[in-house]
């Protein structure tokens, strides 16, 4: 399944591999990623939407090795020739942060209460580079200017929980930047932000792209945000990704009926709802895992897993519907 | 502004926390059984003592007055440290505890570093070693630490250190070797607890989203632990210290008579053996006086650890 179309990864492209992310809870295992494929390609932003629990901040967070204890990564994750989900604890330190950077969720909560905020954006180069102080100052004052604070020293000096909430979101964006990453990661950078700050946060990462680095990961359930900013997009629904292909494809003339559902309940085309589960359709194992709200599910969809079906270039639908194109 | 704010609100507080103490103080020293008069002019219980004799000194101890104008009277004196002389001891009060406060001292100094070290140390251990042996380890010994009493701990100590392997003197205050037993007995129990609640506070911290990101910087576990997590963990773990140095500063009383350390714990014990009032109610003013104190201060430190409190935010 899915040899079609797959891309290899190569130079500083990250390849995923049959990623499988699941968590030991108490109520018994509970995959939150199942059998991913992807590669995220240098020079492009690459989108992954899906609603809450689609799994997409997992799976970023899981690239970075940076899920819980209880989490247990199968699969593999490639990048300039290491895999990232077997590299012991001090190599993914250097690749975190160095290599790979983080624009965490939650800009408030994602800053230490009780450290400054200039010593902790310090700190994301010093802790690379011991003897990086001074280097870091300088890209300190240069990305926090860039950002939009006329005065980097006075910020600075001060706590997250004295800057508003845009602020602390532009703040978390130089956290991300600091050591300029090879790679970066921007995990739901609209989340819970009025319209004009979502203006602000796309424009510092248009600017992003522009100044830093091209190679991002734009985690969110901002449709247009991924719309302006994406080159591909994957589409992510209860830990698996149903559609992905470049984003005039995905998001302009959508092929599985989860992306077309999605794209129907956006405001400006109706707020058409997906439709609930069926109940008869529920519970049913070894099926497709949209098949209980799925308008052209057939038996076939409720006992049998459709694999990732080539619709064109570089554009995969796991939908039964798209098997005869490939 | 705000830290001046702050400091105001909380010295504010304090007033009537020690007025109420006073008065609790006092009726304890006016409501006890016996009677002053008596016990200064027939302390043995042999003499006769005539009615004009009686009231003589009933009018010179201010007997007479009315109780709040005795209180007020008491409350003068109490603040210039003048407690009066014992009845049992005709010993002036404020002389003995000044004697006795350095002994006190030392031991809840010695005690608290123990705590803070081992206390501290040993929860951070369990933190960062989380679900391993070590964890499991010092969470049976913890356990065990905060489970059993500390005069039990200091007979076993006696059996051991001082009847078997004489190497430490039972009692009296000769040289800094005597001063490890009491230590030790005054915070085994508090060093389980406070380890405890070091490890829950530093886990609690280091699930937390500033952590993850931390990590995503490039931290290492033990950075991530030491500069992020504990910082955040300290502020309940200072509070939770504040309130156990004021109880030591207050005496130790099982230490002190096991040890025979002649401090304040020891003192009021005696006090309270002999109904020697005037003592009891110096001794619970005067540790009254230490818990706000040390209050005080802990809301202070609060100023050095929290900036919250510094920015005047309201912290919950």
């Amino acid at each position: 399944m899915g040899q079609m179309g797959q891309e290899s990864g190569t130079g500083d492209d990250i390849a995923v591999r049959n990623m499988t992310v699941t968590f030991e809870t108490s109520h018994g295992p509970v995959s939150a990623v199942r059998d991913v494929n992807t590669t995220f390609r240098t020079g492009e932003v690459t989108g992954m939407i899906g609603e809450s629990g689609s799994g997409k901040s997992v799976l970023g967070m899981a690239m970075l090795q940076l899920l819980a204890s209880n989490a247990r990564i199968d699969g593999v994750c490639m990048y300039r020739g290491r895999n990232l989900t077997a590299l012991p604890a001090k190599e993914m330190e250097k690749i975190r942060g160095k290599e790979i950077g983080l624009i965490p969720q939650n800009p408030a909560e994602s800053l230490n209460p009780v450290m400054r905020i200039k010593k902790q954006l310090i700190e994301s180069v010093t802790v690379h580079d011991p003897k990086g102080e001074k280097r870091a100052e300088e890209r300190y004052s240069d990305l926090m200017k860039r950002m939009g604070f006329s005065d980097p020293e006075q910020t600075g000096s001060q706590y997250s929980f004295q800057l508003s909430g845009g602020m602390n979101q532009r703040v978390i964006s130089v956290l991300g930047m600091m050591n300029r990453p090879r790679w970066v990661i921007a995990d739901e950078p609209t989340k819970g932000l009025d319209a004009i700050l979502r203006r602000q946060v796309y424009q510092v990462l248009r600017e992003i792209t522009e100044q830093d680095t091209k190679n991002m990961i734009l985690i969110t359930h901002d449709v247009e945000l991924a719309r302006k900013l994406c080159r591909k997009i994957l589409v992510l629904y209860r830990g698996e990704i149903l559609e992905q292909g470049r984003t005039e494809d995905v998001l302009g003339h959508p092929k599985h009926p989860y992306t077309k559902g999605l794209m129907d309940s956006l405001p400006k085309n109706g707020m058409k709802p997906i439709p609930q589960p069926v109940k008869e359709r529920e519970g049913a194992a070894g099926g497709c895992i949209f098949y209980p709200r799925c308008p052209y599910g057939t038996g076939r969809c409720g006992t049998e897993h459709p694999g990732e079906f080539s619709a064109g270039d570089r554009w995969r639908v796991r939908c039964f519907l798209y098997e005869s194109e490939s | 502004m705000g830290i001046i704010k702050y400091i105001g609100k909380r010295l504010l507080t304090l007033i009537p926390v020690l007025l109420g103490i006073s008065i609790i103080a006092f009726l304890l020293g006016t409501s006890a059984p016996g009677d002053p008069v008596e016990a200064i002019l027939n302390p043995d219980g042999t003499q006769i003592v005539s009615p004009e004799e009686y009231e003589i000194v009933k009018e010179r101890l201010g007997l007479n007055d009315p109780v709040p104008v005795q209180y007020l009277k008491w409350l003068k004196n109490a603040l210039t440290g003048e407690f009066g002389q014992s009845f049992f001891t005709n010993k002036d009060i404020r002389e003995q505890m000044a004697y006795r406060l350095p002994y006190t001292i030392r031991l809840a100094l010695f005690g608290m570093a123990l705590t803070i070290v081992f206390g501290v140390g040993f929860g951070m251990l369990m933190a960062i070693f989380k679900d391993t042996w070590i964890d499991h380890a010092l969470r049976a010994v913890t356990t065990l630490m905060l489970s059993v009493p500390g005069f039990w701990i200091a007979i076993i100590m006696i059996l051991i250190f001082v009847e078997q392997l004489k190497w430490l003197p039972t009692s009296g205050l000769g040289s800094w070797k005597s001063y490890i037993m009491p230590g030790i007995t005054v915070c085994v129990s508090t060093i389980g607890v406070c380890a405890r609640l070091t490890r829950t506070s530093v886990l609690d911290e280091l699930g937390r989203q500033y952590v993850t990101v931390a990590s995503a910087k490039g931290l290492n576990a033990r950075l991530v632990t030491i500069r992020h997590a504990l910082p955040n963990a300290l502020i309940p773990i200072t509070t939770f210290l504040g309130n156990y140095f004021a109880g030591v500063l207050g005496g130790s009383t099982i230490a002190e008579v096991i040890f025979n350390i002649p401090g304040i714990g020891n003192y009021a014990i005696s006090a309270v053996q002999s109904r020697d009032y005037y003592v009891v109610q110096a001794y619970v003013l005067f540790t009254a006086l230490v818990y706000v104190v040390v209050t005080l201060a802990i809301d202070l430190l609060y100023l050095v650890i929290n900036p919250k409190i510094r920015a005047g935010e309201q912290v919950e």
